[in-house]
Formats: structure tokens, C-alpha cells, sequence
């Protein structure tokens, strides 16, 4: 008889929750078989914090157990004489509650303190953190698919306060319009710090894109987040990296994404992502530029008897004067001149060691056109002047 | 907050007390009352008491009267207690009267501000109020009588026009549509059309007249009902409905005409009259009667194209008539075209309320009427869509017109069954004070009277003084409901079904003698339909 009194209070919960009749009387009916004697006006949403990281590797069962145990928690309140609860999805629970109330203000407060007192029994029963969120009150039961949604929107808003909330929705932010989320301008500025190898600034574009969409729909907000890592994922791709490796690490951080509970955990992983992605490039680059940095040392050795300007080398690899002269010092540890010195000299070293060579010769010979700065240089270099080495 | 009490345990000494005292707090349940911190329940400022000391005082006298006292109230506060006797009314009420010299709004509300009387509209000083069902009864009522009398009682297909969807405007969608019409309601207020989808009294919300327009065609063509409220204004909806040709098949109009300050006139943004009303109330008041003139003068051109055209009891023809449309008054009012005949065989508002607060109560009552009353075809329509679409408001409860033989047997039945404990505690019987022989109110409800005893105020006098020597929990007498302080007079009366045998004799007294009066009232104006029920049933005098 409990099993079939249990069918009957979930039918009229999912009834009430989903609108399927407009007949007061058949929802009468329904209570009384249900044994309830007082009609709901209040729907309550409790939701299990950190679901999928407490239940991750777990059964089936398990997670059966769990929603289980939360649904006998909440029908063995003791605080409420009706027990209208259902099971709404893997962590969701929808409990139906009767407030006694004045008006919208008043309601507010004690559905709070309600919801207070229901959600501490259910955390210590159940040894589990929830958060609830709570719809408006209605004296037609028949409007009580309103006060569901409300809930359910007052919960999402979890999204952005954190675990561990009771969120009523009168106080939550109306949210904008959802399709101006992450405006294209911030947009835009990202590219460019994640093009510039730019974390820091990379990230604080993150935490302004975030702080935007406050009080948006949380799925929304995941998809435009998945949206912003396709658009980061091709700026990876057009700077070196591999198509093959960048939809594995984006993937990665997309399922990590989609299991973010709260704003700032989707934050952080996005922050991780756009760390990753710069690290890839900014190696990728790096290698690339050693490549380049040998071929200019390679042209190096092969002209340093001509007269080689920074502007001659940076054009033959391709670079600008100002990065060539920025990249060769981060692969050689040392600027173009100085580098360029160093050749000269011990290839000038090498020629006056062969006895029949003149100093003006050599030193027309390793690029200095101007024997008496030859000899000053060298002295500089190697601590004595050529004619005494 | 005062929570009504239920359940079968008595705080009083008797059940004509509780029952008196359940109804009061019932009036102010948040669920019912309109604003209970100000102790107001309805129709404006209508108010349960003077203030919250005589609120108390009025509790404290109820919780301690005996079966032989008869408690008086003044105007909302209780000014006595009188030794009486057991057959005698527990409560003996006065509210709202003015010697009729005197008897305007002006002076009303100098007297009110001397904390010397308040408004207590009609159900709201009685105690009788029961929320949004009553209203919407009266509008199914009225929708029903007008498809039975003009359209071979079935609406089904045919469009009523009407506008003012807020306080008693807020049922016409769904009392029409309950009987099959397609309906298009215009208000100028987006809340009220919206409040109205959430309670699921209104199908659809559109800011496009021809959009509704077009949505009323589609429900005629297809035999569905729909409601639509258009959001706008009835003074420029009407003449731009004319200008494209529609005529419906009814018009009528409940916006708060009657108040030229809650009317919405045209040419101006809500916020720029919200401020006119207060700095400029002279300017607002004539916006509004050119508003009215331009409305008014679109229902007569429907008028003359055939439409049906009715005054809804907002005072609408007299506000157009002193905006200068002299023929204001060929609109016929609601009241002779479809009530009166009705009130000519004493069927009238009747209401009763489980003083037990279980739904289950009302719904074995209803069963009883299906059962008793199948010859009905009123109540054997209404009973079953109320129970499908109205939910109960604070203490359950169930209105409908019954007439004269009816009233008295369904009477007897509960008192029987509350005799035998199928119910689980008293009922509380009573009724609106619009009922056959309870009112004088020439701008309705006795409105072109057949020997034009329009504004002759006997009869409520009477009725009053009938119900208290027959034995009524409850009589009192009051000025002002519905149309305002100087227009009408009417009383209000309440018997409680407490399961006594005893009282089975004064249920008879008084479900006989209440609408029994209202029959010879008619019968004394000369309705030939009252004077045959009145030689049949009651004992005339004369005539």
C-alpha cells in the first residue's frame, strides 16, 4: 500500500510540476488519495553540490541511492506535515511545499527559512552538501509549473554564487539578453593576448568576459565558453599547432568545462585552457625561431667579411629588425653585434696565427673596413691589441 | 496575520457565533482580501471593520457571546451587547447609511474622517465575501441569461466585444468563453491582461487589434472559444473595430467608468496621466469624459448596426450623457434585459461556506446538487466547470443562483448533512446583497422598475428587518455598495447550517422569507411572472 500511496504522490507532484491538468477538483482527488491535506504553493529545488565529483567512478546504484536517500530525507522532515517530493533529473530533486503568508515579502522570508531548516535535515541525514533554489509562491496549485521554473532559475544562479546556496528568485539578477554575452570586442582584445603570448593579460580579458554574463543562464554561458575555445582552439591552429593536438587538449578542457558547477570554476578552466594554449604556441614559436636564428647565424658565418647590418639579417629570415634583434639575444644569449663581433674576431684570431698575413689585411678580411678599429676592438675582445697575439 | 480558524473545534459558545467569527477572519485571509493589513476585502475600500480596535473589540464580543445575546455593529465597530433570545440573530449590523439628504461621497468621507462610519461596500461590511468565485458568477450568470434570452442559449460563435479586465471586469474572459463565446476584452493595463494568463482567465495577450481581430474569426470559424485581451484603449479600439466593418454580436464594457479618476482616457502615456491625476485632477476628469463620449458613442453606432448593447453597471451612460451624448441611455442596462426576469422567481446569488475549511465539504454539496437539482440546466452547467476551473479561496465555499423553492430545500439538506456528519462541521449560508428583494439601486439593480419604484428603499428596509424576525445568524443594512455612497441601499444576511434540528425552522424562515420578499417585491411592481409565483407560493396582500 506505501508503494502505491508513492506512486500516486509522485504522479501529483509530476502533475503539478508539469501542468498536465487544469481541474482543480481531479487535483483534489489526487491529494486526498495521496493523503495530502493541504494544497502546495511553493516549489522548493534541491540540488546535490559537486554531483558529478562525488559521484565520479561510482555505480549506477550508487547515484540511485543517493537520490533515493535525498527524497526519504525531504518525506521524513519533520518540520512539514506534507511530503511532496520527485525525483527531477541526476542530482535535481523538486520538493512541493504550503507557506503560510501574507505577501511577496513575507513569502520570500519564510520559504527562505523554511528552505533553511529542510536543507540543514537533508545535509545531515543524507551527509551530502546541497544548494537550493526556491520559485515563487502561488495560492493556485495550477500555477505551481511557475514557481518550478522559478526554482530552477534561482538555482542556476548557483552558477554564479557558489555551492552551498539557498537562493530565493526575487533575488536574482534578471539576466540580459543572453546572445550579447562575451561582447566581440573583449572579444577581439583576447585574440590579440593569446596571439601576443600575453597570460596575464589573457586571463584578466577571461575574468571581464565573465564578470559580463553574471546572471545569465549557466548552460548558456557553457556554450559560449565552448564557443571561445573554438575561436582559441583556431588561433592555436594558425600559430603552429597541430590541428590533432589542439582538439585534444581542447577537448580535454571542454569536459571539464562542461562539468563546472559554479562561474568561477568554468572561469579557472578557462584560464587553464587559454594558459595551455599560449604555453603550446609560445614552444612551438620558439622552435620555429631556433630554426631561423640558425639560419641567420649560418649567414653569419658564411658574410661576416661583408658588411652585415642588423636590417641585412632580420630581412633575409623574415623578421623585423626589433623582434630579430629580440629573438637572436633569447636563443644566443647575446645581441646581433656582439655576436657578430665574437665571429669576426675568432676568425681574425685564426688568420694571425698564419705569420704572412697583414694586420689591415685581416682585419679586411673578418668585415672591418677600418684597420684601427679592428685593433681597438680586438684589444677589447681578447685584452691585447692584434700585433701582440 | 489572523489565520482563519477550521476543524470542527469551537472557540465560541455556539455555532452561530463561529460561524459568524470564521466568515469575518475568512474576509481578511490574504488568499481573499485585497488589502487585510488595512482590513480591506474588496470593491475598492471596502472594509470588514472601522479599524483593528474594533476588529478586536468585534472578535473579543464573538468569542464570549452567549446563545441569547445578539451583538450590534455601528458601522464596522461593535457599539453592544443585548440580551435577545435564542432564535434571534447573533449579529445585527448597520453600515455605510446616511439620512438621505446628506447621503453623498463628500460628506461620507467627513464623517469617515471623523472615525464616525467606513465603507463597507456590500459583501465586505457583511462578512459574506468569498472571493473571485462570486465575481466570476455573477459574470457567468450574466453571460448565461443573455445567450438563453438573444442567442437560443448557446454562445458558441458568437463574438463579444467588452473591455477592463481588473476587479469585476476581471472574469468577462472566462465567464464568456465558459459559455462558448469568442471574446475580445481591451485593457490599457499589460498587468491585469497578464495577471489574468497566469490564472488562465485569459487564452491569449496581443497588442494588435488586428491580430485579435483575427484571432476571434479563427476561434468563430472554428466553433472554439478563446479570449483574447487586446492590450488598449476601448475609446480607440471600439471606433477602430466600426471603421473596419466588425460588428460583433455583443458589446458591453466594464472598465471603472464610474470613477472618471481610475478611468484611462486617451491621448497620453500612462505615466504622464498617473501624474495629471494628482496635479491636474479637473483636466484628468474631462480627458475621461471625452474618452467615454468617443466609447459610448461607438457602442450606440454597434447599437444601431444590431448589435446587443448593454450597460454593465459602471455608470458608463450617465458619464456619457454628461459628456453631452444625449442618447446614452437607449443602451439598456444589464440588470432589466437579463437579471430581472430571473429575480422575479427570487432566484438570486446564493452562496455557502464550509466552516470546516475541507474542500471535501463543498464538493459533497455540489454532488448533492447534481443529484437534488438535475432539472436545473443553470446549475447542472455551472456546478461542473466551477469545480474544474475555480480554486477555492481561504474558506471553501460555492455560489450560484437558486430561486425561491430551491434555496429553502438545499438549505434543509445541509443542515442534514451536517446533522448526520457527512459534512465535518456547519455551513455558513448566506448571499450577495444583488439579490431579488435586498437592494434599491436605480443605476442597477432596480434600474426602469415597471411602476418605477426605481429608487424606492422599503424594500432592502424590509427584507432586513424580515431576516432578523425570521432568525438569520446575520442581517444587516447598508448604503453605497457597488455603485456608490447615495446610490443604492441593501441588506445582507447570513444563516449558519449548524446540523440542529431546531434550526431547521429557521433555515425555512428565512430561505423562505428572504427571497419570498423579493417576489412580492416584483410582484408589487407588477412583473407578471412574480405575481403567479407569488399566489402560488407566498401570501400576498394585495394585488
Amino acid at each position: 500500500m506505501d508503494g502505491v500511496k508513492e506512486l500516486i504522490l509522485t504522479g501529483l507532484v509530476y502533475d503539478i510540476i508539469y501542468s498536465t491538468t487544469s481541474d482543480i477538483k481531479k487535483i483534489w482527488n489526487m491529494m486526498n488519495l495521496a493523503g495530502i491535506e493541504e494544497y502546495p504553493n511553493c516549489v522548493f529545488a534541491f540540488q546535490v553540490d559537486n554531483y558529478e565529483w562525488i559521484t565520479a567512478n561510482r555505480s549506477e546504484k550508487y547515484k540511485q541511492d543517493l537520490r533515493n536517500s535525498i527524497l526519504k530525507a525531504l518525506n521524513t522532515y519533520p518540520g512539514e506535515k506534507n511530503h511532496l517530493s520527485a525525483i527531477m533529473g541526476d542530482s535535481l530533486v523538486a520538493h512541493l511545499v504550503t507557506v503560510d503568508y501574507t505577501g511577496a515579502v513575507d513569502a520570500r522570508d519564510k520559504c527562505i527559512e523554511m528552505a533553511r531548516g529542510i536543507k540543514d535535515w537533508v545535509e545531515e541525514v543524507c551527509v551530502i552538501p546541497m544548494s537550493v533554489g526556491i520559485g515563487r509562491t502561488y495560492r493556485d496549485v495550477r500555477n505551481l509549473n511557475l514557481s518550478y521554473k522559478e526554482a530552477l532559475r534561482a538555482l542556476n544562479y548557483k552558477f554564479f554564487k557558489g555551492n552551498h546556496q539557498i537562493i530565493h528568485y526575487d533575488d536574482i539578477t534578471p539576466s540580459g539578453n543572453d546572445e550579447e554575452i562575451f561582447l566581440t570586442d573583449i572579444e577581439s582584445e583576447l585574440a590579440a593576448k593569446v596571439r601576443g603570448g600575453d597570460v596575464s593579460g589573457a586571463c584578466s580579458v577571461i575574468d571581464i568576459l565573465f564578470t559580463a554574463s553574471h546572471g545569465t543562464n549557466s548552460t548558456v554561458v557553457k556554450v559560449k565558453a565552448i564557443e571561445l575555445f573554438m575561436y582559441v582552439m583556431r588561433i592555436g591552429v594558425e600559430n603552429g599547432i597541430t590541428p590533432e593536438r589542439m582538439v585534444s587538449t581542447t577537448l580535454s578542457y571542454i569536459d571539464d568545462l562542461l562539468k563546472s558547477e559554479t562561474a568561477t570554476e568554468l572561469c579557472e578552466t578557462s584560464k587553464r585552457y587559454i594558459t595551455e594554449v599560449i604555453d603550446l604556441m609560445r614552444s612551438i614559436k620558439d622552435r620555429q625561431n631556433l630554426k631561423l636564428i640558425d639560419e641567420a647565424i649560418e649567414y653569419i658565418r658564411q658574410n661576416y667579411s661583408e658588411d652585415i647590418t642588423l636590417e641585412d639579417i632580420s630581412s633575409y629570415i623574415g623578421f623585423s629588425p626589433y623582434y630579430f634583434s629580440h629573438v637572436f639575444k633569447a636563443c644566443t644569449g647575446l645581441n646581433f653585434i656582439d655576436y657578430l663581433t665574437r665571429i669576426r674576431i675568432e676568425n681574425a684570431k685564426k688568420l694571425l696565427k698564419q705569420e704572412n698575413l697583414k694586420i689591415s689585411a685581416i682585419a679586411k678580411m673578418v668585415g672591418y673596413k677600418d684597420p684601427n678599429y679592428f685593433s681597438r676592438v680586438f684589444k677589447n675582445v681578447v685584452g691585447i691589441p692584434p700585433s701582440k697575439f | 496575520m489572523i489565520k482563519t480558524p477550521n476543524g470542527i473545534k469551537l472557540s465560541c459558545k455556539g455555532w452561530q457565533q463561529e460561524g459568524i467569527l470564521r466568515l469575518l477572519l475568512n474576509c481578511i485571509d490574504p488568499d481573499i482580501a485585497k488589502d487585510p493589513k488595512n482590513l480591506i476585502a474588496y470593491g475598492g475600500n471596502g472594509k470588514v471593520a472601522r479599524d483593528w480596535d474594533s476588529f478586536m473589540a468585534i472578535m473579543d464580543s464573538l468569542l464570549r457571546l452567549e446563545n441569547d445575546e445578539t451583538l450590534l455593529i455601528q458601522s464596522g465597530k461593535p457599539v453592544g451587547v443585548f440580551e435577545s433570545y435564542e432564535d434571534a440573530p447573533r449579529v445585527i449590523m448597520a453600515g455605510s447609511l446616511i439620512v438621505p439628504y446628506w447621503s453623498d461621497w463628500n460628506n461620507f468621507r467627513k464623517l469617515e474622517d471623523k472615525g464616525l462610519t467606513c465603507y463597507g461596500q456590500s459583501t465586505a461590511g457583511s462578512w459574506a465575501f468569498i472571493g473571485a468565485q462570486g465575481i466570476l458568477q455573477g459574470t457567468w450568470e450574466t453571460f448565461y441569461q443573455l445567450g438563453k434570452a438573444y442567442f437560443n442559449s448557446d454562445l458558441t460563435g458568437k463574438f463579444v466585444l467588452t473591455s477592463g479586465m481588473g476587479a469585476m471586469g476581471s472574469a468577462q474572459p472566462l465567464a464568456a468563453t465558459m459559455n462558448g463565446a469568442s471574446v475580445l476584452v481591451v485593457d490599457v493595463d499589460r498587468n491585469a491582461i497578464k495577471r489574468s494568463l497566469i490564472e488562465s482567465f485569459c487564452d491569449y495577450m496581443t497588442e494588435d487589434i488586428d491580430e485579435a481581430i483575427s484571432l476571434i474569426y479563427d476561434s468563430i470559424r472554428k466553433t472554439e472559444p478563446i479570449s483574447v485581451g487586446l492590450l488598449g484603449n476601448a475609446a480607440w479600439v471600439y471606433p477602430e473595430i466600426l471603421k473596419r466593418g466588425i460588428i460583433p454580436d455583443v458589446v458591453t464594457d466594464q472598465t471603472p467608468a464610474h470613477d472618471l479618476l481610475s478611468y484611462v482616457p486617451l491621448g497620453a502615456d500612462l505615466r504622464e496621466l498617473d501624474n495629471m491625476r494628482v496635479k491636474e485632477p479637473e483636466r484628468y476628469v474631462e480627458l475621461s469624459k471625452e474618452s467615454i463620449a468617443i466609447q459610448v458613442q461607438s457602442m450606440l453606432e454597434f447599437q444601431r448596426n444590431g448589435t446587443l448593447v448593454f450597460d454593465y453597471g459602471n455608470n458608463i451612460r450617465k458619464q456619457a450623457y454628461e459628456a453631452g451624448i444625449m442618447d446614452a441611455f437607449d443602451i439598456p442596462s444589464f440588470v432589466p434585459l437579463f437579471i430581472r426576469p430571473l429575480f422575479c422567481e427570487g432566484r438570486g446569488p446564493f452562496r455557502w461556506i464550509a466552516l470546516s475549511g475541507d474542500p471535501e465539504d463543498i464538493y459533497r454539496t455540489d454532488e448533492v446538487i447534481l443529484k437534488e437539482f438535475s432539472d436545473d440546466e443553470v446549475l447542472m452547467k455551472w456546478i461542473p466547470q466551477v469545480e474544474e476551473r475555480i480554486r477555492f479561496q481561504g474558506l471553501p465555499s460555492r455560489c450560484c443562483w437558486m430561486n425561491y423553492e430551491e434555496r429553502v430545500r438545499f438549505g434543509l439538506i445541509m443542515n442534514d448533512m451536517v446533522r448526520r456528519g457527512i459534512l465535518k462541521s456547519p455551513i455558513a449560508i448566506t448571499r450577495d446583497h444583488l439579490d431579488s428583494g435586498s437592494v434599491a439601486s436605480p443605476y442597477r439593480e432596480t434600474e426602469g422598475m415597471m411602476d418605477g419604484s426605481d429608487a424606492i428603499a422599503d424594500w432592502p428596509v424590509l427584507n432586513a428587518l424580515l431576516n432578523a424576525s425570521s432568525g438569520a445568524s446575520l442581517v444587516g443594512l447598508y448604503g453605497g455598495g457597488g455603485v456608490g455612497i447615495g446610490y443604492s441601499i441593501h441588506s445582507g444576511m447570513t444563516i449558519v447550517a449548524d446540523g440542529d434540528a431546531s434550526t431547521d425552522e429557521r433555515l425555512s424562515r428565512v430561505l423562505n422569507n428572504d427571497p419570498g420578499l423579493g417576489i412580492i417585491r416584483h410582484a408589487d411592481a407588477g412583473y407578471e411572472k412574480a405575481k403567479d409565483i407569488a399566489v402560488k407560493l407566498l401570501k400576498p396582500v394585495m394585488g
